[in-house]
């Protein structure tokens, strides 16, 4: 069944985020009143949020495939797809209000908001054509453009020329996200290749059914590809660097593009078969996540050791800028642990802990940006970071559950490593909290503040915090939904 | 590509290569010539353009002055000036050694080349893939020797990558790749070069250098140290001083990201 809607899923964010561009280009200094300029802005916003909500809407109501005859190209909307989706543009909705909530503060290294913002709609356009088209090459090269428009954001220009005012730390800060950025796309350019060359290598295997090395080489560079792409450990540099400098940037890659990957590659993987799966590739998944509890552990470890005691603020957030690069960077470990497992469980897993890592990363780095010794920054930091790790009664626990039940039946030696990188990572957490607390208690620091003042960015961390709840009590639901899908995908059917 | 130094002239071995990549990739077609002829052209169209935006790019940052700009500090002017007076390419050749391990690793990645386009044909004939290989690897090689410092060759090890895998697109792809495809390949280059040639003029502009480990100084907060370090010498030196003991007591600055 032919679906316009589909269609219109990619097409409404790319109208909206141009109707925010025409708007946001009026020259203000020409208008009379300045209020208009203001409403401006706003109107702005409101196109833009109305976009990403109307995909969503779309993406609920939307079924079955479409051909678009003009460009070859087949758009198919499948359980995982659809619900990658909606969970990506609720990242990039808190995206703009990082954004904007930057700019509002008037931090010296930001970039515009109206810059995160387009860069949020492009990639909730290109993110939606990779995750429904269904050519493997054409759907990794139209990943690749989030992570350009992710990139293009992080070394954009600063609001002030910071070296002309000697502010060593805002220069810092705005050499720690283009350095970021740069780094993104290197990683994403790389992983891109990867995939495509593996992608390839598969598609010519039923051309020549004998050479299964063929097949097996493209299903190792795609493996690799993906781990490379989604910012893996230990692939994984840039993240703290964006979490920390520029966190409208990291909401979207690691919130938005980084999951969605790893669905994508589950839907790359799908319709080859179960049979040939004997070049496993899953132990880079457990290696990753084991990568990612000692990285975390051993930030934690040289911080406390050189600092001795003395460690200031920006020591602190840095650390915890770490921890929350390395919190990501163990979901998405699992997450791709669960892809190449090749079980039923474990693709179930998979795309759970990707929805719940599009919802528990914004809410980390949204309380990254409030001051460190407020409850809601606590709260949201503790709650975001534990549901990274699975905690119970959070929206990771029944998707960790999940791929660790793949992991079981794979092999105790992945299920391990796999669990040493969660409880690495917690522990890092717990020994930093600890260390916060002493230095707090030393330097006197107030910890109540303002507990229940109210701000957007507060409001957002609220709804996130609702939004885990929610997940965890869905999960149920959220399994079924993908239950007739899986049952039908080779690479997973048969097995557990 | 590898061994060169100066921007343009990487700029220009990029263009041959890609130019030669258009080559290869025309001689693919399979007796069909109308949809690789589009290709041949959407090909050319895409080298001009990304290497119009760095050769842009280059000429603009060479052409600046940041050392004349209002606001700047006696300290500020000397460091740019002393970057104006780098080739922009971040790469030195401090001695003979330096200047010949290139030469020599891309002699060895060039047999390397030939062996893998040998074993591994991947099923498309071995021409190509030797062009496939050769492709790669120098952009591997690129990015590896000069692409954390050099924001020239970082561009150009990336843009030799992609070109390696939109050759691998044209040889291994079971159909011709349709306007899609092309139209993705050669966007996603065009806008590689357009981000890095932009954080290649944010460098300039905002850390006074295009060297890209200026870049990773600063982000490690190890910059302005080493900045004060050179100042203090310079005056102890003028004023015919020793140098202070105090500088080795400065607290060593921990990397986390690293």
């Amino acid at each position: 069944m032919n679906d316009i809607r589909l269609l219109w899923t990619i097409l409404t964010p790319l109208i909206a985020g141009l109707a925010a561009a025409i708007l946001w280009t009026v020259p203000r200094h020409k208008l009379k009143r300045q209020e208009v300029g203001r409403w401006l802005d706003i109107a702005a916003l409101v196109v833009i949020c109305g976009g990403l909500l109307i995909e969503g809407l779309l993406l609920a109501l939307a079924e079955g495939s479409l051909t678009v005859a003009g460009l070859g190209l087949t758009l198919t909307l499948l359980a995982p797809a659809r619900l990658m989706l909606i969970a990506a543009n609720t990242a990039l909705l808190a995206a703009l209000f990082l954004g904007w909530y930057d700019e509002q503060e008037l931090e010296a290294h930001s970039t515009l908001g109206s810059w995160v913002a387009l860069a949020a709609m492009l990639t909730s356009s290109l993110l939606a054509a990779g995750l429904l088209v269904q050519d493997r090459v054409i759907s990794v090269l139209c990943l690749l453009g989030p992570a350009l428009a992710v990139a293009t954001v992080a070394v954009a220009r600063p609001r002030r020329s910071v070296h002309l005012e000697g502010d060593a730390k805002a220069q810092q800060q705005l050499a720690r996200r283009v350095a970021g950025g740069l780094k993104g796309i290197s990683l994403a350019s790389v992983g891109t290749g990867l995939i495509v060359a593996g992608a390839l290598a598969a598609a010519r295997y039923p051309l020549n059914l004998g050479d299964r090395g063929l097949l097996q080489l493209g299903l190792a560079l795609i493996a690799t590809g993906l781990l490379v792409r989604i910012g893996a450990m230990p692939f994984a540099a840039p993240s703290a660097d964006l979490v920390g400098a520029a966190p409208g940037a990291a909401a979207i890659w690691l919130g938005a593009v980084a999951p969605a990957i790893v669905v994508a590659g589950l839907l790359w993987l799908a319709p080859i078969g179960g049979s040939l799966r004997s070049s496993s590739a899953a132990w880079l998944g457990a290696a990753a996540a084991l990568l990612a509890g000692v990285r975390a552990l051993w930030a934690v470890a040289i911080t406390r050791r050189s600092a001795a005691g003395a460690a200031d603020t920006d020591d602190r957030r840095t650390v915890t800028d770490m921890l929350c690069a390395m919190s990501i960077a163990l979901a998405t470990g699992w997450a791709l642990f669960g892809v190449l497992s090749g079980s039923q469980v474990g693709a179930a897993g998979a795309v759970m802990l990707s929805v719940n890592t599009a919802l528990a990363v914004p809410l980390l780095v949204a309380s990254s940006r409030l001051r460190e010794a407020s409850a809601w920054s606590r709260v949201g930091t503790a709650l975001g970071a534990a549901s990274l790790l699975g905690a119970p009664l959070l929206g990771g626990f029944s998707a960790t559950v999940r791929i660790a039940q793949a992991a079981a039946n794979a092999s105790g030696i992945l299920l391990a490593a796999l669990l040493a990188g969660t409880l690495l990572v917690a522990a890092s957490w717990v020994a930093t909290a600890a260390w916060r607390n002493e230095q707090s208690e030393t330097e006197g620091l107030e910890q109540a503040g303002a507990p229940f003042q109210l701000d957007p960015l507060r409001v957002l961390i609220a709804v996130l915090i609702v939004t885990q709840l929610a997940l965890f009590l869905a999960s149920g639901q959220i399994a079924a939904s993908l239950a007739s899908w899986i049952a039908g995908a080779p690479w997973v059917s048969g097995f557990f | 590509m590898v061994a060169l130094r100066e921007a343009r002239l990487v700029l220009g071995a990029l263009l041959v290569q890609w130019l030669a990549l258009a080559w290869v990739a025309a001689g693919l077609n399979n007796g069909n010539n109308e949809p690789w002829l589009a290709a041949l052209l959407v090909e050319l169209l895409t080298a001009l353009a990304s290497i119009a935006v760095l050769f842009l790019t280059v000429t603009s940052v060479r052409g600046s002055r940041v050392d004349k700009m209002e606001g700047l500090t006696e300290a500020q002017r000397q460091l740019a000036r002393q970057a104006g007076e780098a080739d922009g390419t971040g790469a030195r050749n401090s001695n003979l050694s330096e200047a010949w391990w290139p030469l020599a690793i891309i002699l060895m990645a060039g047999a390397a080349g030939l062996g893998l386009a040998t074993v591994f044909t991947l099923g498309a004939d071995e021409r190509t893939m030797l062009a496939f290989y050769w492709t790669l690897l120098s952009g591997a090689m690129a990015l590896v020797l000069d692409g954390s410092r050099s924001p020239i060759k970082l561009a150009a090890g990336l843009l030799a990558l992609l070109n390696g895998v939109t050759l691998l697109v044209f040889a291994l792809g079971v159909s011709s790749p349709g306007a899609a495809m092309l139209g993705l390949l050669s966007l996603g280059r065009i806008a590689t070069a357009a981000v890095i040639s932009y954080a290649w003029i944010v460098l300039k502009v905002y850390f006074l250098d295009t060297n890209l480990d200026t870049l990773f100084n600063v982000r490690s907060g190890s910059q302005g140290s080493s900045t004060a370090l050179t100042l203090i010498a310079n005056e102890q030196e003028a004023a015919g001083e020793p140098p202070t003991s105090e500088i080795a007591s400065q607290p060593q600055i921990v990397d986390l990201n690293e």
